[in-house]
């Protein structure tokens, strides 16, 4: 090629050409070796990759209950004891409202974990055989089956399912699992985070086929401990869990297929989509942009795609069928509506305006993704070289998913996800956004400047789903302010006593005394909007330590019986 | 510069300087109007703020989601001139002369002769909605959507031609000024989009590709905003109010829209006229052998303005509301039709006819009649003279409780004609001047209100005034009260 190149060419241009090219590769070497190991040793690689962030994910030692994740954790334990897919109230009390009267608390919405559990110096059993404790209904994260007296699970079965098998060897090894919510709780823990810690293997083993091994780790970290994956999805079993880590699997199957032809991969991302579909209805989207892509560029593999999802598929219609009278009939659909009202005043479950879902979840101080993981700024810039790029092109319809599901979210009557810490809603798209950055990363590395931003960018990341993972415990939510009313139906809210009184005196207002400020109420959803009332600096300055001691400790230690 | 086009040139001015001259006159002895008083109580109360104002949490009396082009319009200028409405009227005045060079630079991108373009920018000034619509200030609006619009346009053709970013994005910023001046604005990328469809090369479906990527932030910009304001922004409007008709009738209404930009039906006769003469001479010429270019520039910008001015008759097509408010609108897409079809016929005159031509064609277009007899007659001043009275009547009259200024009375048909009246409460915030807690009463009621002239009858100890069919202010009542037969006369 050289003796192709003409003779005039000037031989000054040459040197600094080789300066260039020497200088770069002198750099490169420090690490060369590391990326030779990587690629030598790559499902080491993994393997150490998954039990380090499984470690990481179980160090700060402790649970906290979720409601959205109660009925998928016992969903396991009602199927090993009855063998069905419902739960009763003499079994799993913990998933319905009870009416208690004196000598207890009077509520209508009573909390029993077990029947064990004291309350008032007595087992809640007896309370309910004396009476004072009456079925009030589920609670939301169960639904009444209008077929059969029955109640199942709000978020499907997919979720808990996963569960079976450990809750299965724990109550086989541990004759208190089936008993103790607690344990209940640190065996969903447990599995949550091998389920976060496999989506961050196989994010790991995808972008090998982009980028440098060295860049393929450093991405997979920063997602496992700089996203909301670790201080939410790991931390117990959300639907989102398990729709993360199936997507994921459905990403890494379908590159290969799209990539290798690959063979084992169809069967794959025909199982794995069909879970993810079963498991939560926004895997759609991942449906459709695989779909089209493949319809183009791989039609021969639609049809096994299709053949390999379809029992998982048909389980899941006879399971509507059998509950809900239709194959298209889901709970959470079912349900949706009720919460709406309860949360909005209104019906309708798509009746965010975009633009507040989007700023909200973009830039919310207790909410926004670039608040909680500014280091996924990045991403925007992949998803242009994405787009424009054919080397990419494999990964343009999972964009066109994740843009859609983020989308989606936006919309959605919930958008701030409820009670949560950071951008819950948008989990799902994490792994995807991810990807995006595979373009960039390299070069963001290339010049210090950009490389020191993204890294001051990703510990500040890290930073913060350290300080959810460890002391997040949900009191933020629902936390007490200083209420002033200002009649009609204007109401103000202080931090502090004395601003409080303060604002009343000023403004013929009347100071109400400390309410429990939830941000699903809609006159306590500009919380979410304030800088001094947000959720990061509550749980670092104002509640580290007393979070941390809410927190119930975990039982992962009993389970496995360590010291 | 030619002598023929230096001569236009300085009739251009003089017609410009005349026209100006006379609007200002005019301005001078207007004052606020209508709806403008809601606004001007509105933005000065207690609880307005930037906040309520782009993301309301309750619906106001007049519930338009206009934050730039209403509440926006009216802090900026009452910030700058208080209770002056002249100076309100400048404003106005200087966002059309805006208008009207964003208008002659896209003439002057589609390659129209420069006095062409310069006549097209000139009919931004002198069309009779311009003289005669924009009195009241709440129909500004209209005016800082038409400008946000042209320039939204004009810099995404910079894009396209230079390629460059930053002009890019310059329009889709304008675009989102302009939807939140008005929504009507919201149609613009289409027109965009047919002129970026010429500009490309290759097979149509790889132009449209190309097009619609070009124009991808524009229409985020227009998705959030129509999502947010379909669904975020709490709406009271009155049913009838936007009574959405489709029907034959669309035919009519765009008809009488049209009439009113051209500033009557002889007007737009003459430019319907001028319009079948320009197609019937390409066609002529087609038939004697000369092939007709469909891509020509000429052809573009008449496409590009026919699409541009369609596209905003059609939300005015299926109001069944013709008004000359909804007409400042369309002024930019009409005034660069006209730029065509002059710029197709001019050719035909010798050339010592076209300046003379051009300059009388825009002067015709001048409601020369009107503005004369706006000069004697002043629709708001009726107002100011009825505020000034009443407040002197009630700094004067201490045992009054309040001063009621009855302007809908039936000699007025409409009811927004004067200022605020909400739910039986008597605002006291919109004089600043008067004792605050003393009331002043202005009704505010539809079409009229009977309820309302009931309601302020039943008020004790509080001075009237009642504003006449010839905009004078009485104490007594009118005569003729209750002859229905007068509010339609009007």
């Amino acid at each position: 090629m050289r003796e192709a190149l003409p003779h005039s060419l000037p031989r000054q241009l040459d040197e600094p050409d080789r300066a260039i090219v020497t200088s770069t590769r002198k750099r490169s070497d420090g690490l060369a070796w590391f990326d030779a190991w990587l690629l030598r040793r790559r499902g080491l690689a993994a393997v150490a990759l998954w039990c380090s962030l499984v470690a990481i994910y179980q160090i700060d030692d402790s649970v906290v209950e979720e409601g959205d994740a109660i009925a998928n954790v016992e969903l396991p334990i009602a199927l090993l004891r009855t063998g069905k897919l419902h739960f009763t109230p003499r079994l799993s009390p913990i998933v319905f409202l009870w009416k208690s009267k004196p000598p207890l608390r009077e509520r209508d919405d009573y909390y029993v974990r077990s029947w064990h559990e004291r309350h008032e110096g007595r087992a809640a059993g007896f309370w309910y055989v004396t009476g004072k404790l009456e079925l009030n209904g589920p609670r939301y994260f169960a639904v009444e089956s209008p077929l059969r007296d029955a109640y199942v699970c709000t978020f499907g079965v997919i979720a808990g399912l996963t569960l079976l098998p450990l809750s299965a060897l724990f109550s086989a090894t541990d004759p208190d699992f089936m008993r103790s919510e607690w344990l209940k709780l640190s065996a969903a823990k447990l599995h949550a985070s091998g389920l976060i810690a496999a989506s961050a293997v196989l994010l790991f083993l995808l972008a090998f086929r982009y980028v440098r091994p060295r860049y393929a780790l450093l991405l997979a970290t920063a997602y496992a401990l700089g996203t909301c994956v670790w201080a939410v999805s790991s931390d117990t079993l959300w639907q989102q869990t398990v729709s993360i880590v199936l997507l994921s699997g459905v990403m890494y199957a379908f590159v290969r297929i799209a990539e290798d032809d690959s063979q084992p991969a169809r069967i794959w991302c025909g199982v794995l989509l069909a879970a993810a579909l079963a498991n939560r209805p926004t895997a759609v989207f991942f449906a459709v942009a695989i779909g089209v892509y493949l319809l183009r560029h791989r039609p021969k593999a639609l049809p096994t795609i299709a053949w390999s999802g379809l029992p998982i598929l048909i389980a899941v219609a006879v399971y509507n069928q059998y509950y809900f009278g239709s194959p298209m009939n889901f709970a959470q659909e079912l349900i949706g509506h009720q919460i709406a009202i309860q949360k909005t005043g209104v019906e309708q479950i798509w009746q965010t305006p975009l633009i507040v879902g989007l700023v909200g979840l973009l830039a919310s101080p207790s909410r926004g993704l670039l608040v909680f993981s500014p280091f996924l700024l990045a991403s925007a810039f992949g998803v242009r070289r994405i787009w424009l790029e054919p080397k990419y092109a494999t990964l343009r319809p999972l964009t066109v998913a994740a843009g859609a599901i983020m989308l989606v979210q936006c919309k959605w009557f919930d958008w701030w996800g409820g009670w949560a810490f950071g951008y819950r809603p948008w989990l799902e798209a994490i792994p995807v956004v991810m990807l995006c950055m595979l373009p960039v990363i390299e070069s963001i590395f290339s010049r210090w400047w950009s490389g020191a931003l993204f890294a001051a960018a990703l510990a500040w990341s890290i930073f913060v789903q350290g300080v959810g993972a460890f002391a997040y415990d949900k009191h933020w939510n629902a936390r007490d302010l200083h209420r002033v009313d200002l009649g009609g139906i204007q109401h103000s809210f202080f931090t502090t006593e004395q601003e409080a009184l303060q604002y009343a005196a000023a403004n013929s207002g009347e100071y109400q005394g400390l309410f429990a400020c939830n941000i699903d109420l809609p006159m306590c959803r500009y919380r979410l909007w304030s800088i001094d009332d947000n959720i990061i600096s509550y749980y670092m300055h104002e509640r580290y330590n007393v979070a941390r001691d809410n927190r119930t400790h975990s039982g992962l230690r009993h389970l496995l019986r360590l010291p | 510069m030619r002598p023929a086009a230096r001569g236009f040139l300085l009739g251009a001015i003089a017609l410009a300087v005349v026209i100006v001259g006379l609007r200002l006159a005019i301005g001078a002895r207007e004052w606020f109007y209508g709806d403008d008083f809601f606004f001007l109580t509105w933005v000065r109360e207690a609880h307005w703020s930037w906040r309520e104002t782009f993301i309301p949490s309750s619906a106001r009396w007049i519930a338009a989601y206009r934050p730039l082009g209403l509440d926006g319009y009216y802090v900026a200028n009452f910030a700058l001139f208080g209770w002056n409405a002249f100076g309100y009227y400048v404003t106005g005045l200087l966002l059309q002369a805006l208008t009207g060079y964003a208008v002659f630079r896209i003439a002057r991108y589609y390659g129209l002769d420069l006095r062409v373009a310069l006549a097209s920018g000139l009919v931004m000034l002198v069309a009779k909605p311009s003289s005669t619509a924009t009195y009241e200030v709440a129909n500004h609006n209209y005016i800082c959507a038409a400008m946000a619009t042209a320039l939204a346009l004009l810099w995404f053709l910079d894009y396209l031609r230079s390629g460059r970013a930053r002009e890019r994005w310059a329009s889709c910023s304008m675009l989102a000024i302009a939807v939140l001046c008005n929504e009507i604005s919201a149609g613009m990328p289409f027109t965009a989009f047919v002129a970026a469809l010429f500009v490309h090369s290759g097979p149509l479906p790889a132009r449209a590709r190309k097009s619609a990527r070009d124009l991808w932030p524009h229409l985020a910009v227009v998705v959030l905003f129509l999502d947010f304001r379909v669904s975020g922004v709490p709406t009271r409007q009155l049913n009838w109010f936007y009574d959405v008709d489709v029907s034959l009738d669309m035919l009519s209404n765009t008809r009488g829209n049209l009439e009113l930009v051209m500033g009557g039906k002889l007007e737009f006769c003459a430019a319907v006229g001028l319009l079948a003469l320009v197609v019937w001479s390409r066609f002529a010429s087609h038939r004697r052998g000369v092939p007709f270019d469909a891509s020509s520039q000429l052809v573009q910008l008449a496409l590009v303005g026919a699409v541009w001015l369609g596209i905003m008759l059609l939300p005015f097509a299926v109001l069944a509301l013709p008004t000359a408010r909804f007409a400042l609108a369309l002024l930019p897409p009409a005034a660069l039709l006209l730029g065509a079809i002059w710029e197709a016929l001019l050719p035909r005159l010798r050339p010592a006819f076209r300046s003379p031509a051009l300059l009388l064609a825009l002067a015709l277009l001048a409601p020369w009649r009107e503005s004369l007899e706006h000069l004697n007659t002043s629709r708001g001043a009726a107002y100011r003279d009825a505020h000034e009275i009443a407040v002197q009547a009630l700094r004067a009259n201490t045992k009054s409780s309040c001063v009621t200024v009855v302007c809908n009375g039936p000699g007025l048909a409409n009811g927004s004609q004067c200022a605020l009246f909400r739910d039986g409460a008597f605002t006291t915030a919109f004089w600043s001047s008067v004792d605050p807690h003393r009331a002043l009463a202005i009704d505010y009621s539809e079409g009229g209100s009977e309820a309302f002239l009931e309601q302020v009858r039943n008020v004790h100890d509080c001075v009237r005034f009642y504003l006449q069919r010839d905009l004078t202010v009485s104490t007594e009542p009118p005569s003729n009260a209750g002859d229905a037969s007068l509010l339609s006369a009007r």
